[in-house]
């Protein structure tokens, strides 16, 4: 057997990978052969060595620091899965008994996302339609997505399309239907039980195109239609679609209103709902939003990691935002 | 090791099973990035997005692959992608040894030299003979483990691994003739 035969039992020495018989071979050649023998004695060092490399830990936990991303995919998955049921639903039955969606995850989704394009813009057309849509970030990528999917040959999906995009253009068609509610009804959706990302069909009959879209051909868009019937922007007083604004602070003046999502802050105007200012994103949980007494400055605090916490004020005169000392 | 029962329950839809599960792996994720990257940062950057795969895709796991190797098989594979991305730097190490073995000072020292040796030799590695070598002493991996989480043929394994040793060995072997460590 020659030295580069025995390179490889030793190799496979290292790894505990040699028969007896294997290593009876490996060890008479190295008690002749010093090179080998010297060899095999780095080897086995640099094994060791190897084994011996530090067992480093990431320095802070990497499931906390992702949880907010972990959610954000909950809320698309969820979204997602309401629309397909949604889809389901409107190309069954024209006479679909009132159902609920449920929200319980689906895996299947995922892989049901690109297949079902027509039901991502009904997905859009959900969360366009929703009061807390603006404000939210996640959602508003949501509506972009599905805007840049490729498009049916039938028009009826670009039709569908302009709605959305004529929906996200004039934010004061989306809160319309909040016009005869104060500020508090702003927070948790209102008085409705299941906001919160459920979806309730209550009515499948047909609607109004009064939202833009001329004709509706074919039944399967009219239950569309149905669904964009359902919404505030026919029904006013009834915010109950869609995800819910869980987080409204009005401020003590009553004059506005700052809504939290996930990474940011929207100041809208309680009197019209349109937004004065958006805090830029920022990588933490927003704590503690609190309005100065005088309604002058609105205070929070982003948490870091490692515990530590930035606090920020914004100033309502000037809209300006900045960091605050604790 | 993972329980299969969590696996399961995380399978099917169970958040906080799932979660769990996620707390279980992260170290082992991460030491991984760490040891192919070579870099503190990019090895958290590397290992979030192998975790937040791993939260996605949890349902197309099965079970016929060990699930250890499913995980590594994610994890590598975002390292590799990184690693070809990212341009070839001059690393300064920040991150803190902590030696588990208290010898003496001195030994302390030696060792902490030989480390930054090993270290920068693994890191003149080409990457799949580095993440083979990873995969064997960070996982304590056999053979068939790293060929199942590279998708490669054990033979190729082998031959990564053994020349991979070699070439260390002989990097370790020059800085220790050249008399001047680290």
């Amino acid at each position: 057997m020659n030295c580069q035969e025995v390179m490889e039992l030793m190799q496979r020495q290292l790894d505990d990978d040699l028969s007896d018989a294997e290593l009876e071979v490996l060890m008479n050649h190295t008690r002749q052969c010093p090179d080998c023998a010297a060899m095999f004695e780095r080897m086995k060092q640099l094994s060791a060595e190897l084994t011996a490399l530090p067992k480093v830990t990431p320095s802070y936990s990497l499931v906390d620091a992702i949880m907010p991303e972990l959610e954000r995919l909950d809320r698309l998955a969820e979204s997602t899965a309401t629309a397909a049921e949604a889809a389901i639903v409107a190309s069954g039955s024209a006479a679909a008994p009132p159902r609920r969606m449920p929200r319980k995850r689906r895996w299947t989704t995922w892989s049901a996302i690109g297949s079902v394009v027509a039901a991502g813009i009904v997905a859009g057309l959900f969360i366009l339609n929703d009061p807390g849509a603006i404000i939210n970030n996640d959602a508003a990528k949501l509506s972009y997505s599905v805007a840049d999917l490729p498009q049916d040959s039938n028009g009826q999906a670009a039709e569908m399309r302009m709605n959305a995009d004529t929906v996200s253009g004039q934010s004061e068609i989306e809160l319309k239907a909040h016009e005869k509610e104060d500020s508090q009804g702003f927070a948790a959706g209102g008085n409705n039980p299941e906001a919160g990302g459920d979806v309730s069909v209550r009515s499948t009959g047909n609607s109004s195109t009064e939202k833009g879209i001329a004709t509706n051909p074919t039944g399967v868009v009219d239950q569309y239609e149905s669904f964009g019937g359902e919404s505030d922007l026919h029904n006013e007083g009834q915010p109950d679609m869609g995800i819910a604004v869980a987080n409204a602070f009005p401020s003590p003046d009553g004059q506005y209103v700052a809504l939290l999502d996930q990474h940011a802050i929207t100041i809208v105007s309680a009197e019209d709902k349109k937004t004065v200012m958006q805090t830029s994103r920022k990588n933490g949980q927003h704590t503690a939003i609190a309005w100065s007494e005088d309604g002058s400055q609105l205070t929070y605090e982003v948490q870091l990691d490692r515990g530590a916490a930035q606090k920020y004020v914004i100033e309502t005169a000037s809209w300006k935002e900045k960091k605050a000392a604790h | 090791m993972v329980e299969p029962g969590l696996i399961k329950a995380a399978q099917s839809g169970d958040r906080d099973a799932l979660i769990t599960l996620l707390r279980e792996i992260e170290t082992h994720v991460y030491r991984t990035a760490y040891y192919i990257l070579n870099n503190e940062q990019d090895a958290m950057d590397a290992s979030q997005e192998a975790l937040i795969r791993i939260y996605t895709k949890i349902g197309s796991y099965e079970e016929k692959a060990q699930f250890k190797t499913w995980i590594q098989r994610i994890v590598t594979n975002i390292c590799i992608d990184k690693f070809r991305r990212s341009k070839p730097t001059v690393s300064i190490d920040e991150h803190e040894m902590v030696f588990k073995e208290k010898q003496n000072v001195e030994d302390e020292v030696l060792s902490a030299y030989a480390l930054q040796d090993i270290r920068s030799a693994i890191d003149k590695l080409p990457e799949h003979h580095r993440t083979v070598v990873v995969l064997r002493y960070l996982q304590d991996f056999s053979y068939n483990e790293i060929a199942d989480s590279l998708d490669l043929p054990l033979n190729t394994v082998k031959s990564y691994l053994f020349r991979a040793r070699q070439q260390l060995q002989s990097l370790l072997h020059d800085y220790q003739k050249g008399g001047v460590r680290g």
